[in-house]
């Protein structure tokens, strides 16, 4: 089977270093712009999120995840590090209407772990479902999570480690062979 | 890269396990205080695991709801070019994941590439590096000890004394890992976060045959074990033996003195800890053979 991108990087091939850009900055980008970040924090976070996966290459195991997956977990962890040293204001409305679909080449295809996870979502309740999205879409504290929502604190951490607890239940379950190919 | 149930779990109480699953969860959904961090990596160097399956699960969930990508802008593909083409040059030089012993890695089943003798462009390389990365510590000038021969000259004893002196410097105390190959060695860590700088003490490290195995240091932060960073390699005797990543050591009796010298950025350290590794360190060790660590409080 033919070699992932990263797998490539971490073989020393440069010229998947420009592929694994071409195939993923619309989606880093996307992540970034949901958890609020603008303007020059969005650019410096984009190419330090880069520059961990190329670092991170070695590391990804296509027998474990997919690399869209492995790309996504890399971004979010950078993502809340960042966020967490910083205290901005976000403005929900405003990304919403900035928000522009990529054209040409650069959506990728979520795979299957993205059904997963949505089937997963699915059978949550509707009061769980929101709490998860708010945490990982838009990247809410507990604290803003229960003043969104009106739940109480403890009621807002249970459902948000419940539903990913389930999520990660059927990942586990329905992992199915290796690797991902790419398109 | 880790998603699946370990059997050192079992080294864990009840009571522990649910607390490892909550703190890598909260880890996945909201990031953790320093304070969460610190008894993150305290259950995991316990448990002897790494678990990346709630941060898989936690991307997979956000891919499933992510509907629209955007294109980003000029000015971010820019700068994305920007730091492609360094790496390119990096991996072109052959640094960077192809040899630093400073990658974060983690897990024991992603590739390894043997370590190499230092050349002297890397050894030119390193000094530069170095004598950038150091600062001034107290009435002691700290640059390079690669480089300045008169650094070189300063004992690691007075170094230390420089580093613990100053009102940044943390000082944790070695103790014995869980099942440590080599227990009973005690000593402590100083070091100052914004100088990225430190050195370690040890009673009781026997000395290693480096043609066998060689000590390394791993400095973990708040994000736990699959982000630690190797601090360098060392041999008990203190002496050099020329693997490329080994730092200076001293030893004097039964103290043996090593700096710390991380090549990247550590973030705020919550573990220190010690393996025995194969010659010329590793940058995928399966932290089995264990001898010390010193946790943040």
């Amino acid at each position: 089977m033919d070699q992932t991108i990263l797998q490539r990087i971490a073989s020393g091939e440069k010229a998947a270093v420009q592929e694994c850009i071409a195939r993923y900055a619309g989606l880093i980008w996307s992540l970034t712009r949901r958890m609020a970040l603008n303007g020059a924090d969005a650019e410096d976070a984009v190419q330090e999120i880069f520059v961990e996966i190329w670092r991170n290459a070695p590391r990804f195991d296509p027998g474990v995840a997919s690399e869209t997956a492995f790309v996504a977990m890399i971004a979010r962890r950078r993502l809340i590090d960042r966020r967490r040293r910083m205290s901005r204001r976000r403005d929900r409305a405003a990304l919403e209407e900035t928000a522009t679909p990529a054209t040409g080449g650069g959506r990728v295809e979520l795979g299957e772990e993205a059904s997963i996870a949505s089937r997963a979502m699915e059978e949550l309740s509707l009061e769980q479902q929101r709490v998860l999205r708010l945490s990982l879409l838009q990247g809410l504290s507990h604290e803003k999570i229960a003043n969104a929502t009106g739940l109480p604190l403890g009621t807002v951490k249970t459902h948000a480690r419940r539903g990913l607890l389930r999520i990660r239940e059927l990942l586990s379950r329905d992992r199915v062979s290796r690797p991902e190919v790419n398109p | 890269m880790n998603s699946h149930p370990d059997p050192n779990l079992v080294k864990l109480s009840q009571a522990e396990r649910e607390l490892l699953n909550e703190l890598l969860a909260d880890r996945a959904l909201f990031g953790l205080e320093d304070e969460d961090a610190g008894r993150l990596a305290a259950l995991m160097a316990k448990a002897g695991i790494e678990d990346d399956s709630f941060d898989l699960a936690a991307a997979a969930a956000v891919l499933s709801m992510v509907d629209v990508q955007e294109h980003p802008p000029a000015s971010a593909m820019t700068r994305i070019g920007q730091a492609a083409e360094q790496f390119g040059r990096e991996l072109e030089n052959g640094r960077n994941i192809l040899g630093a012993p400073a990658l974060r890695m983690a897990e024991a089943d992603a590739p390894y590439s043997p370590p190499r003798r230092i050349s002297s462009a890397w050894l030119g390389w390193m000094a530069a590096a170095a004598c950038l990365a150091f600062a001034a510590i107290g009435w002691i000038q700290i640059f390079s000890n690669r480089q300045n021969p008169n650094l070189a000259s300063v004992s690691l004893a007075s170094l230390r004394g420089a580093v613990s002196a100053s009102p940044d410097a943390k000082r944790l105390a070695w103790a014995d890992w869980d099942k440590p190959e080599i227990g009973g060695v005690r000593g402590d860590v100083v070091w100052n976060q914004n100088d990225q700088k430190g050195y370690m003490t040890f009673k009781g490290l026997p000395e290693n045959d480096p043609s066998k195995e060689q000590y390394q240091l791993w400095i973990v932060d708040k994000r736990g074990l699959a982000q630690r960073v190797s601090g360098g390699i060392f041999n008990g005797s203190g002496q050099s033996t020329g693997w490329q990543g080994e730092v200076r050591a001293e030893r004097s009796g039964d103290e043996l003195i090593v700096e710390i010298s991380p090549r990247i950025h550590v973030d705020e350290p919550a573990l220190f800890a010690v393996t025995i590794e194969q010659p010329g360190g590793t940058w995928v060790s399966d932290m089995t053979r264990r001898v010390v660590v010193a946790a943040a409080p």
